[in-house]
């Protein structure tokens, strides 16, 4: 059978990533330039729209199995999220107007994109068709958002993406529709090695206002290593243990990566104002609690996912997992008793803490017999 | 890739897993490459903001060695899977130094290239030393690293001392040094005995192109933030957005399942194509991050040719890499590269001439235009499966 040369899907999923992590960073920066409670609650909001598209838009690819024009057009339509999430740094009080719509299209394309995975693959149906109308009616929603006096629209938003993740708490089991659970491991392995790897962009890009000299470089190797260590915890466990089995612990399993990649998103934004410390919009007490309470929420989520492996040494690591969590808090308390402690000290704290964790961590566990290699695989990006 | 596009395999460990208690080396793969495209992200950054010919040259001179560092680096990785964790170590070493050599970069030459230097001369000692890992764990290594490491420390001897030969003595050195690193590649046998993984290659060289262009969404919307969305141009985001699609587009249908072709000078030229094609993108965000931020503002004309060079010179790269792969629509669909590519200038010239101070026209056409390469090489490529087809029957 002829067929038309086209970018493999893996090389498609690779891009779709970089834009919503592209999407992330810009939200980031707009809570570094205005560090408020609102600003946050603002931000955290659109992150967690976005994460909640890319989780829809993951599962029903990875049922499908299949890859189509169409569906590879509405996926790459997905980009109207970035220019959402631009609009979106903007700020809280501005450009709501934009946001809310923008949003609203992109909900379109992700029930277009399940109306067309259930007609190629009709075991989906009523797996997509409840999941089109939850789209749908939260697209209307968020549409008609701008309506509403600021900030009184962001309830009607919270009402929105309820419709919209109502779906996924229906008794329906994936396995037998074809859920690959080793390849959404994947994928969500992958979404968090690129956030990772975002911070870095972050954090270079704000050190790169001020000369190197200028800057608190033990601040950039503090945040460095921080970011190191959740790399080194997240793949030297997650990945082998795999995703957990079972509707509820699956669900909980994929949602407990969204405070995961918060976490992530907070460990750089913290680790740029601990970097500059001297720029106007920021203070020692920011930067601190910022990077307390992330590495708090990244430990906590690692726990969460130890907890859910459910095995000996799991259970072990997850508990140890809580009490670094609960250390950082204590030296947060600490540090906010002193008058906050220097921000350079606050990073290097907490990089040593979390460097700890990981070499505790490695000889906490029992050695493992080493899975057999897998037989050699043709290129995925081909 | 760890991205894995093959039916269901629940019983088979995950391939971003690898060891157990240890990352996996595709982890690390993905991890390693997104350091050397913030770092990219970052030297784009310093040029938008200082867009001199001397900054551009300084930029491009860092560019190239990191790009060479990743290309060694990765081939390391090709030739010997086994990673321990002295050698993951060295890896994370390596990625902190690349992060630090860059932020000093872009401070500019006047102010920092004296620690850019010795920055990037630690970075090939460790280069250097995960080749001596790799000869000690595994002896069948050591007709490939042992004259690369005496290379290597030459190279880094040469490009840490250029700040104390003078201000610009990294302009000769420093290629200098580019040279005697790919040296060892041009031998009669540069691999030493190895086979090369043509599949990990082709991936490794897709995934850090295609994270390569997802910079360029970063680019654009970080340098759109600096404005409220009022003051951009969308018009000029949305063409940007589809010239990068086209570009993923263009490489991802043909590059990855075409690989370089079989022979050692195949071999390095198909992988060295990747450094003006990877620049070129790079110059893409900065252009396109230009135009989106020109929407009423008054621009110099010569500004059209940030986004119109860097594109030039995708194309061309393209041309090269269809060339390579020696199919046998390969002369036509190059054929239409090189038409676009002689088009780029002409829309250029014309759109600049009808509206001087306006990117977001040039944007449209240069989005047309890359449009149009993805359809015509597609069709061309679709007439020739079938004269085979036909043929064949």
């Amino acid at each position: 059978m002829l067929k038309r040369r086209t970018p493999a899907p893996a090389a498609l999923e690779l891009l779709y990533d970089l834009f919503f992590v592209a999407a992330v960073v810009v939200l980031s920066f707009g809570y570094s330039h205005d560090p408020t409670l609102a600003n946050l609650a603002w931000i955290a909001m659109v992150f967690t729209l976005i994460w909640a598209v890319w989780v829809a838009t993951t599962l029903v690819l990875n049922l499908l199995g299949r890859d189509s024009t169409v569906i590879r057009t509405l996926v790459i339509g997905q980009i109207l999220l970035l220019i959402a999430a631009v609009s979106a740094a903007d700020g809280i009080y501005a450009h709501t107007l934009v946001t809310g719509p923008l949003y609203s299209v992109t909900l379109l394309l992700l029930a277009g994109i399940h109306w067309k995975a259930q007609q190629l693959k009709p075991e989906l149906r009523s797996f997509s068709i409840i999941r089109i109308w939850a789209c749908v009616a939260a697209a209307l929603v968020f549409a008609f958002s701008p309506w509403y006096p600021d900030p009184g629209y962001l309830l009607l938003w919270l009402f929105g993406l309820i419709i919209l993740i109502s779906p996924a708490f229906r008794t329906q089991p994936l396995e037998p529709l074809g859920l690959d659970t080793k390849k959404l491991a994947e994928r969500l392995g992958i979404f968090t090695v690129i956030m990772l790897g975002e911070s870095f962009v972050k954090t270079s890009l704000t050190a790169t206002e001020s000369n190197l000299v200028g800057l608190e470089i033990e601040c950039v190797l503090g945040a460095i290593m921080i970011v190191l260590s959740i790399w080194w915890l997240y793949f030297a466990n997650v990945p082998a243990e795999g995703e957990v089995t079972g509707r509820t612990a699956h669900r909980f399993w994929a949602i407990v990566h969204l405070p995961l990649h918060i976490g992530i998103a907070g460990i750089a934004v913290g680790a740029t104002m601990a970097v500059l410390p001297h720029s106007s919009h920021t203070d020692e007490a920011n930067s601190t609690w910022t990077l307390v309470l992330s590495v708090g929420l990244v430990l906590i989520s690692l726990a969460a996912i130890e907890f859910l492996a459910n095995d000996r040494n799991s259970r072990k690591a997850g508990a140890f997992f809580l009490g670094a969590a609960a250390l950082s808090g204590v030296f947060g308390i600490f540090s906010a008793r002193r008058d906050y402690v220097d921000s350079q000290i606050a990073t290097l704290v907490l990089a040593g803490l979390m460097v700890l964790v990981v070499c505790c961590e490695h000889f906490l566990r029992q050695p493992e017999e080493q899975p057999e290699e897998r037989p050699k695989q043709e290129s995925s990006l081909s | 890739m760890a991205v894995s596009s093959d039916p269901p395999a629940q019983n088979a460990p995950s391939t971003i897993a690898g060891l157990v208690g240890a990352p996996g080396p595709i982890a690390l793969e993905l991890f390693y490459d997104l350091i050397f495209v913030a770092s990219v992200v970052v030297l784009s950054d310093s040029y938008s903001h200082h867009p001199t010919a001397q900054n551009l040259l300084w930029l491009v001179s860092v560019f190239a060695l990191i790009w060479l560092i990743w290309m060694q680096t990765s081939l390391l990785f090709n030739l010997d899977r086994e990673q321990n964790n002295l050698m993951r170590a060295l890896v994370l070493g390596q990625m902190l130094l690349i992060v630090l050599l860059s932020i000093s970069a872009a401070d500019d030459l006047e102010t920092h290239s004296r620690l850019v230097g010795p920055l990037l001369g630690l970075t090939l000692l460790l280069v250097s030393a995960m080749l001596a890992v790799s000869a000690r764990g595994n002896p069948k290594m050591a007709g490939y690293t042992r004259i690369r490491i005496r290379y290597f420390v030459v190279a880094a001897a040469l490009i840490a001392c250029s700040p104390r030969v003078g201000e610009n003595a990294y302009l000769v050195l420093w290629p200098l040094g580019f040279l005697i690193v790919l040296a060892p590649s041009l031998r009669s046998d540069p691999l030493g005995g190895q086979t090369i993984k043509t599949h990990h290659l082709v991936e490794r060289f897709g995934a850090f192109t295609v994270i390569m262009l997802g910079e360029t969404f970063v680019k654009t919307a970080l340098t759109a933030t600096e404005y409220d969305m009022k003051g951009l141009s969308v018009i000029s985001l949305l063409a940007n957005f589809v010239i990068v699609f086209a570009i993923w587009w263009l490489y991802f249908s043909n590059a990855p399942s075409v690989g370089p072709t079989a022979g050692r000078g195949g071999h390095n030229t198909w992988m060295l194509t990747h450094l003006p094609l990877h620049l070129s993108i790079v110059g893409v965000a900065v252009g396109a991050a230009l135009a989106t931020n020109s929407f009423g503002k008054e621009v110099p004309s010569s500004a059209a040719l940030y986004l119109s060079l860097p594109l030039c010179g995708v194309l061309i790269s393209m041309i090269v890499l269809e060339l390579l792969s020696g199919q046998a629509h390969s002369k036509r669909v190059a054929g239409i590269f090189a038409a676009a590519c002689l088009a780029v200038p002409v829309a250029t010239i014309v759109t600049v001439t009808i509206s001087s101070n306006e990117l977001r026209g040039l944007s449209v056409v240069l989005a047309v235009l890359m449009v149009s390469s993805v359809v015509g090489s597609n069709s061309i490529r679709s007439k020739v499966a079938k004269q085979a087809a036909g043929t064949r029957a």
